[in-house]
């Protein structure tokens, strides 16, 4: 989210658009996996992913994805007997889910940052939400699921009292009590049923970013990056134990129900169940190939489903009494695994800022196409760098995109602010586009893409595949939409409502505003150029000429023997159209004039910002020198 | 340290705002006398006084008391004076600078032999200067280089020669015990030339005055290397080796060196340090093995929470100020105060938050600052000017200045105080007295160092006569077999005045060191400590450290305990430290 950068608070909250280059179905988890449910009664398991879609799988195997969110999903939680899903995300938003069939009922916009706990109350169906922007927020389950586009508004009662971010939330099934940890490094409590503030736990010396409350509310376990876990009498407000079992942080917790065990897991990639009468007695469930995030039980409790910051989901046995008493040893292979796929965790844009080379977390290499909005080539596992070298091409294009990999998939925003999206104007043969009748006709990259996003609205076919999504500067999502169904009737009524004025006056009024970048440059004549062929000022001062930044130097070359050697006024070569069939000066023809700069030989095919980006390698006016040769 | 990035002082508005002083609207309230349109020389000394001076002694027969060469105010020159007293008295200071410029001096020498055998290929010439020396038209290089220059000095290099002769100058004036204060207008006018934000008579920030002038010496330093670089065949072992002195002062210097040598070089070389060869040595960079420390900024994702961590190199150490005395609370450890300034922990959240390269995107961080190395001289500014809406204001609040400091370097700070391996020690402050910057007026006030401490035990002494560029090489030859030993010790028995002890210590300090009236300051000494029997210089207890009050031509004497006492809290006073110099103990 480049908008989040420190120093660009803008004022003017431009929207931007944003296109997420995916599969039509992506059922893998493409990133970390932040959260796990599961649905005893159906065998389901839901998983939150960092790519931004909630994935179902039923007896392990996948049957949807739920997307609708632009970010990392943070948390899920499952209610109201697994028909409903509560989700929470860093795109700021918690949204509600229809669990069977898998769609988005609707989406709460209360909190105004990162949104990365849940807590659930099974017995009130009351969920709490909390984040970094340090507000906690209780919402009654059955009115938010009662929504509807005209009932559409919601009270909720916040708890108050907390002064940093926060990164864990626990409730008791009663809903009696709700804990939360933060970078204050201490718990706080509330009881939600007055919103009261209780007090506050110190103890933990850093973050503490996993919680368990006991079913009566009386015991509570933390996971803190100090690397401990702390038992809490929530009675007496004492730490009853301190159990440091891992060798980093803890970031995950689980309780037996009768919270005789805690299973827990963290930065050290381990998975470790302790006994809590006797903390010596603690026993490895498994070491994982990534850090821990979250786990879940299985059905039986016989086992853990444990999700990391990999994308692989797997399914590891819990120890018996057995193994507590070192008479069996724990098995090293998971019961289960639910594969993941591969994040791109690397991309760079090309020096035509149309492809993008990218590496996932496979050392595979792909070329993307931008303007096309998919993958073009698949390169297996070849040295990266090697092919960034061979695929470089000296030709210098403006950027008019940003890329960004948080969630694991090529995102591609388009704006006005930052980089500008109508800058880059290339030919349409350099663009590729085939029967156009003028290939020397100058089209805009940015435009183009517009336009094929949002033909679907504007009734024309194209590729319906990817999610394309509106922004506001600061991250905030105002509306999501697959580019498929952007002819839709309710998206097309509210795409009129949030496509943003500057694509519309750009795009779909066809009113190209846009002007074309220019470049300043000086034409100086080289020594050997014989002066009685130079009218005399041209020996004095150089030409300051102004032109296209996209002209090519055949264009320059013209110009100079149309105008600096012969009788004809000096002026800015001509933005495409000038007539080169013009009959040659003093025998003279095109050919023979050669351009160098910074006596390098200019390829008459090469543009001037090219020729200014790699040959002159400064900010300042470009110098060319002409000089004539005899071919 | 973003936090104090604000209080930066721009110097285009200073220098409005000096100019601005004489508009008759904004002369409401304290300084009425400077109702007066003309800036004479007369007036601005006027300013300088800022009643300071009248209520502390006459000004009859104060000139004569002077224990050291005095620099008179040439108006407005204050900020001037009270760097280079400093420097002068900053530990080691003169002692390095002077073979810096003998180096220079040397290879000058050497360089225009050189030349004379290839004279044909006037091109090395170019080469030689090399790329870091600022271009400067060959107009200034006729006036202010002397003829005899074969290379063209830059006006850096200008300033850095300028500033040995003035401490040469005033070395001579305290041999011939003249009691007439010096005008440093040769040193002002090289600075004012290389510099243009130091003309006109206005008065200057002495900060900006300090790190402009360690910055000139920092870069004649590495033009002197390159030119060695360059010309690596110009100088043969004796001459290659750094100043090195035994003192307690800093002996981490040569330890620091060991280990950047140990990257490139095998382990055997490093332990020889003294032995070896190797051109880096003779362009010791002093100012930045004296001034330079390192800040470490280590920032943890929250998120992941892989660290990163950033090194970046340091001059000194700006110290934020509470606006309010109530901010502070005064039964802290001073020591703390300034840990705590300066050592800190910030929380990147909301529209700040940290582009994680692990996890490709904006989260939370903490972002630890701390030191992993603090300079042999430290110098801490206290950030007394804050610009607000309505202009340049300065904050008065006291700040306890503590003789001693704890260090609080990365290592010091895991350490218990009693194990710390170094603390710091007060060698140098300059006050600045007065209500705003362009105003007031900066006194100095420096410990009187044992030249033991700076002088002995230097593995480069040469002779005073090889300085002078016109030196053949042959005389320079001729010295350099001479022992230094049985030049030395006769000569500092003899002629500096201070009992050396038998303690070898080197002649630059018959160059351009400080030559202290010695009877003066044992007076000062023994009339208030009252211990008749031990010599000043036998004397180790800071208590007994003889401190100097320099405010321009008026320098006085004063013993450890009145200096403690200038520093302790006043109410409602506007004389505060400004610049603190702190030299790193070991032992």
């Amino acid at each position: 989210m480049a908008n989040l950068k420190p120093g660009s608070q803008n004022t003017r909250k431009k929207v931007q658009v944003s296109m997420v280059i995916c599969e039509a179905e992506e059922k893998r988890h493409r990133s970390g996996v932040n959260a796990l449910q599961l649905d005893p009664a159906l065998d389901r398991l839901y998983s939150a992913g960092r790519d931004s879609i909630i994935r179902v799988y039923e007896h392990e195997r996948f049957l949807h994805g739920m997307e609708h969110h632009t970010d990392w999903v943070n948390d899920i939680v499952l209610c109201c007997g697994g028909r409903h899903l509560i989700s929470a995300s860093s795109d700021t938003t918690v949204k509600v889910w229809n669990a069977h069939k898998g769609f988005c009922m609707s989406t709460l916009r209360t909190h105004k940052d990162y949104v990365k706990a849940l807590a659930y109350a099974k017995d009130r169906e009351q969920v709490a939400s909390a984040g970094l922007d340090k507000s906690i927020y209780l919402w009654d389950i059955n009115t938010l699921t009662a929504l509807t586009a005209s009932n559409n508004t919601v009270t909720t009662s916040s708890l108050i009292g907390s002064k940093e971010s926060i990164y864990s939330l626990a409730m008791n099934p009663s809903g009696s009590i709700i804990v939360s940890g933060s970078t204050e490094k201490a718990l706080r409590l509330w009881d939600p049923r007055t919103c009261a503030k209780l007090f506050k736990l110190k103890g933990h010396a850093d973050n503490v970013k996993a919680l368990v409350v006991s079913r009566d509310g009386t015991l509570c376990l933390s996971g803190s990056s100090d690397g401990s876990i702390k038992l809490w009498n929530l009675g007496n407000q004492r730490n009853i134990l301190t159990i440091r079992v891992h060798t980093d942080s803890v970031w995950a917790l689980l309780a037996t129900e009768s919270f005789s065990h805690v299973i827990s897991g963290g930065r050290d990639k381990k998975v470790i169940m302790t006994d809590l009468k006797n903390t010596s007695n603690s026993v490895v469930v498994c070491v994982e190939e990534a850090p821990v995030l979250k786990m879940c039980f299985t059905a039986d409790q016989q086992a853990v489903w444990v999700s990391t910051s990999d994308s692989n989901i797997r399914c590891w046995k819990l120890p018996t009494d057995k193994h507590f008493k070192d008479e069996a040893k724990m098995p090293t292979t998971p019961v289960s695994l639910i594969p993941g796929g591969a994040a791109i965790r690397q991309a760079v844009v090309l020096n035509d800022k149309r492809h993008i080379l990218t590496k996932d977390a496979q050392e595979n290499v792909a070329v993307y196409d931008v303007l096309r909005a998919r993958k073009v080539e698949d390169l297996g596992q070849v040295n990266f760098q090697e092919e960034l070298k061979n695929r470089f091409k000296m030709v210098y294009v403006p950027n008019w995109f940003n890329v960004d990999l948080k969630t694991g998939m090529l995102t591609i925003h388009l704006g006005q602010d930052e980089v500008d999206c109508f800058s880059a104007w290339v030919s349409a043969r350099d663009a590729g586009i085939r029967d156009t009748p003028e290939p020397d006709h100058k089209v805009n990259y940015g435009k183009l893409l517009l336009q094929a996003l949002f033909e679907h609205w504007r009734g024309v076919e194209t590729d319906p595949e990817n999610r394309l999504y509106f922004m506001k500067l600061g991250g905030r999502t105002l509306y999501r939409v697959l580019v498929g169904d952007t002819s839709g009737d309710t998206e097309n009524a509210l795409l009129n409502e949030t496509v943003p004025n500057w694509v519309i006056s750009n795009i779909i009024e066809e009113n190209c505003t846009n002007k074309f970048i220019k470049v300043q440059f000086y034409l100086q004549p080289h020594s050997s150029v014989p002066s009685h062929l130079l009218k005399q000022d041209r020996l004095k001062k150089p030409d300051r000429l102004v032109a296209n930044d996209f002209i090519q130097c055949r264009k320059v070359a013209e110009h100079i023997l149309e105008k600096l050697l012969g009788d004809g006024t000096a002026s800015s070569p001509g933005g495409g159209d000038a007539d080169s069939s013009t009959p040659s000066n003093n025998g003279y023809n095109v050919d023979q004039i050669e351009l160098t700069c910074n006596e390098q030989v200019l390829d008459p095919s090469m543009d001037l910002r090219t020729v200014k980006h790699f040959i002159w390698k400064s900010s300042s006016d470009l110098t060319l020198y002409y000089k004539i040769i005899n071919k | 340290m973003t936090i104090l990035e604000n209080d930066v002082i721009p110097r285009r508005s200073k220098l409005s705002l000096s100019k601005r002083k004489y508009k008759p609207s904004e002369l409401k309230r304290k300084y009425l006398f400077e109702d007066n349109t003309v800036p004479a020389k007369k007036q601005v000394l006027s300013d300088m006084l800022n009643g300071y001076r009248a209520d502390q002694r006459s000004n009859g027969d104060v000139l004569q008391d002077s224990p050291v060469a005095t620099l008179s105010n040439m108006g407005n020159t204050c900020f001037l004076n009270s760097v280079l007293y400093t420097l002068r008295f900053a530990p080691t200071f003169l002692h390095n600078l002077h073979h810096l410029i003998g180096d220079l001096a040397l290879v000058n020498t050497r360089l225009s032999q050189n030349k004379a055998k290839t004279s044909s290929l006037g091109r090395n010439v170019g080469s030689i200067t090399g790329p870091s020396s600022r271009s400067t038209s060959s107009k200034d290089l006729l006036s202010l280089g002397s003829s005899n220059d074969i290379i063209p000095k830059s006006k850096v290099q200008i300033v850095t020669e300028k500033l040995h002769e003035l401490f040469m100058t005033m070395h001579s004036l305290e041999l011939k015990e003249s009691t007439d204060p010096y005008q440093p207008v040769a040193l002002l006018q090289a600075v004012r030339e290389a510099n243009s934000i130091f003309e006109g008579n206005n008065q200057q920030d002495a900060h900006e005055l300090l790190v402009y002038l360690l910055d000139n010496i920092r870069e004649t330093c590495d033009v002197l290397t390159q030119q060695v670089q360059q010309n690596p065949d110009l100088l043969n072992e004796t001459e290659t080796m750094p100043p090195v002195n035994n003192s307690k002062l800093w002996n981490v210097r040569r330890s620091w060196k060991k280990s950047l040598k140990k990257k490139d070089k095998n382990a055997k070389e490093a332990i020889s340090e003294e032995q070896s060869n190797g051109t880096a040595k003779l362009g010791y960079n002093f100012v930045a093995e004296d001034f330079e420390g390192i800040t470490l900024r280590r920032t943890k994702c929250l998120e992941c929470e892989s660290v990163t961590e950033r090194k970046e190199p340091f001059y000194d150490i700006p110290v934020p100020i509470p606006i309010k005395d109530d901010d502070l609370d005064m039964d802290v450890n001073p020591n703390d105060i300034y840990r705590r300034a300066c050592v800190t922990t910030e929380k990147l959240c909301d529209a700040n938050k940290y582009l994680c390269e692990k996890c490709e995107r904006y989260n939370e961080a903490s972002r630890e600052v701390l030191f992993e190395k603090l300079p042999n001289i430290m110098v801490l500014q206290l950030k007394r000017f804050t610009t607000s809406t309505t202009g340049i204001q300065k904050v008065n609040t006291y700040l306890p200045t503590p003789l001693k400091m704890a260090c609080f370097c990365e290592n010091c700070c895991k350490e218990e105080k009693s194990t710390a391996p170094h603390c710091y020690q007060l060698c140098c402050v300059i006050m600045h007295l007065g209500g705003t910057m362009a105003s007031g007026h900066y006194i100095a006030y420096v410990k009187v160092p044992d030249p033991r401490e700076d002088y002995g035990e230097c593995s480069r002494d040469l002779p005073k006569g090889s300085l002078s560029a016109s030196s053949s090489e042959k005389s320079l030859n001729f010295l350099k077999y001479l022992k230094p030993k049985a030049l030395g010790n006769s000569l500092i028995e003899s002629k500096n005045g201070l009992p050396s002890n038998g303690v070898r210590m080197c002649k630059s300090i018959d160059c351009c060191g400080v030559r202290l009236n010695k009877t003066m300051v044992e007076n000062v000494n023994n009339s208030f400590s009252r211990k008749t029997g031990q010599d000043y210089w036998h004397a180790s207890t800071s208590a007994e450290d003889i401190w100097l009050e320099c405010d321009d031509e008026n320098i006085r004497p004063i013993t450890a305990q009145e200096f403690a006492d200038e520093l302790g809290y006043k109410p409602n006073s506007t004389s505060t430290p400004y610049l603190l110099f702190y030299a790193k103990i070991t032992d």
